[in-house]
């Protein structure tokens, strides 16, 4: 049986020689069965050819692939592929002005991040974008048991920015500065507020003291 | 497209996240302030009185940090708790008035740190403050003249700019005549106020108030950038320093200025030896 179905194939697929062509025929006028089957499949490729050829849409193939399982690739390909491949991104519009949003939202969040001076506040220090200078503090006090630098760069707190003792009696610190003009003092045994001798310029600080006044730039 | 959407939204989210983290900053240098505050033998009313008008002065946007130098520098000073609630009231009230607050703060934490009683200290600061109003007005005057104001933190700059000018002695008349220097030539505000900034500098180093003006003048017409103006404050110190008269220097300055007319500036004839002024030495830029 399997073998004569699968002559009738042949026949209707014209793959046979001229001697098999007529063993075929004896066969198909032997078995009315094969015969009735042979002329159904005859009729039914007749039908098939005469109907109209439909052609897909454009998005046949994607839509296919789409709908295909995905092989599970390693993490590194997955990303690469995720980043670096070529797309064609199909839009509506809703998912137009979603996407639009979010831009507009992530442009206006990184806009407001701006602090004043040009860089990031977070936890409440200021990382600054601006190059600093490294500036030498220098006060001969040699009698002195400790001095320290109190000053608008550290809000006047007489415990953060302590000299260091020399060999020659002179104290030293360094700090660095942003930029800009700053008014200091030294204060010698926590308790003698001293200007800078050495100072360019002094400026009253409106309680009776003069402050020296450090002007740093980068020229 | 969905893939897309979703790393969108993972990257807003990152962004916001970053934004909630640095809200929390406040509240934490709040906390600090309070366990201070607790930790301090004051009495629980005035413990509560305390904690009240630093919370106040943070929400206000008072900088936290600066609140807790004022609060636990002072109570580590002994300082009276009703001095330090005025302080940080008036913070909060400058801030809260749109004015730089950054003056003020600078100077009641140094008073504090100097020891200096506490009236004084409010009216040294009662002062700041209506230099910072007028300073306001005069800048509000520039923009209506037509400056130009690229950003909103150039006004506020040019406040505080203007207001310690006035501090160190600078005749409102200069600064108004600057301004209107400055608006005819059509500078921007941060232009301006650095050259008022420029005009208090050289009168600080001495020079007569008359050439000061025509330098900040001339730096103005011929549109000096920061790096100018500084440039020019700088080698006309140098200049000074080597036995110049403030007339010859500025007069060499003059010079220099007419031939660099338009340039970047401070190309005048001093030779500049750059860097901190004061005892601080410059060591290299980093």
């Amino acid at each position: 049986m399997e073998r004569d179905e699968k002559l009738v194939q042949r026949l209707l697929d014209g793959e046979f020689s001229p001697g098999e062509k007529k063993d075929i025929l004896d066969r198909l006028e032997s078995d009315p069965s094969l015969l009735r089957e042979f002329i159904t499949l005859r009729e039914t490729v007749r039908v098939i050819e005469k109907s109209p050829r439909l052609a897909p849409p454009a998005s046949f193939a994607a839509g296919v692939l789409d709908r295909l399982p995905e092989g599970r690739q390693p993490l590194p390909e997955r990303f690469k592929e995720f980043f670096f491949a070529r797309r064609m991104l199909r839009w509506n519009m809703a998912a137009a002005t979603a996407a639009a949003l979010m831009l507009l939202v992530l442009g206006a969040a990184l806009f407001l991040y701006q602090p004043g001076k040009g860089g990031i506040t977070m936890n409440g220090t200021t990382v600054s974008g601006q190059q600093a200078v490294t500036v030498r503090f220098r006060l001969y006090a040699p009698h002195a048991r400790t001095v320290a630098l109190a000053g608008e760069f550290n809000k006047w707190k007489v415990d953060e920015t302590a000299l260091i003792r020399q060999e020659d009696g002179a104290w030293v610190a360094e700090l660095s500065l942003e930029p800009g003009t700053y008014t200091y003092m030294f204060v010698v045994n926590g308790k003698e507020w001293v200007p800078d001798p050495d100072a360019d310029s002094y400026r009253d600080d409106g309680f009776g003291y003069k402050n020296s006044v450090l002007r740093v730039s980068t020229l | 497209m969905r893939k897309v959407l979703i790393f969108m939204t993972l990257a807003l989210m990152a962004v916001a996240a970053g934004q909630a983290q640095a809200v929390p900053a406040g509240q934490g240098g709040l906390r600090d302030i309070r366990q201070s505050v607790e930790a301090s033998s004051l009495s629980g009313e005035q413990k509560a009185a305390l904690t009240q008008a630093a919370r106040e002065a943070v929400e206000a946007g008072v900088p936290h940090e600066d609140v807790a130098v004022i609060v636990t520098g002072g109570l580590s000073q002994g300082a009276d708790v009703h001095a330090l609630t005025r302080f940080l009231a008036v913070a909060r009230d400058v801030q809260a008035q749109g004015l730089p607050v950054r003056p003020v703060l600078n100077k009641i934490e140094q008073g504090s740190a100097k020891g200096v009683p506490p009236e004084r200290i409010i009216e040294v600061v009662g002062r700041v403050r209506v230099n910072l109003v007028t300073a306001r007005d005069m800048v509000d005057g520039v923009v209506a003249q037509g400056l130009a104001k690229n950003a909103p933190e150039e006004k506020k700059g040019a406040v505080e700019a203007l207001a310690g000018a006035l501090e160190r002695g600078v005749p409102a008349g200069d600064i108004v005549e600057l301004g209107q220097k400055a608006a005819e030539v059509k500078s921007s505000l941060s232009q301006f106020s650095r050259a008022v900034e420029t005009l208090a500098n050289l009168k600080e180093m001495g020079m007569p108030r008359d050439l000061a003006l025509k330098a900040a003048r001339k730096a103005v017409i011929l549109n000096y950038s920061e790096r100018g103006m500084a440039r020019m404050e700088r080698d006309l110190l140098t200049m000074r320093k080597s036995g110049m008269s403030w007339e010859d220097s500025f007069r060499e300055m003059g010079a220099g200025m007419e031939r660099c007319r338009g340039g970047m500036g401070g190309a005048g004839s001093g030779s500049g030896m750059g860097g901190g002024s004061g005892n601080g030495q410059r060591m290299q830029g980093k």
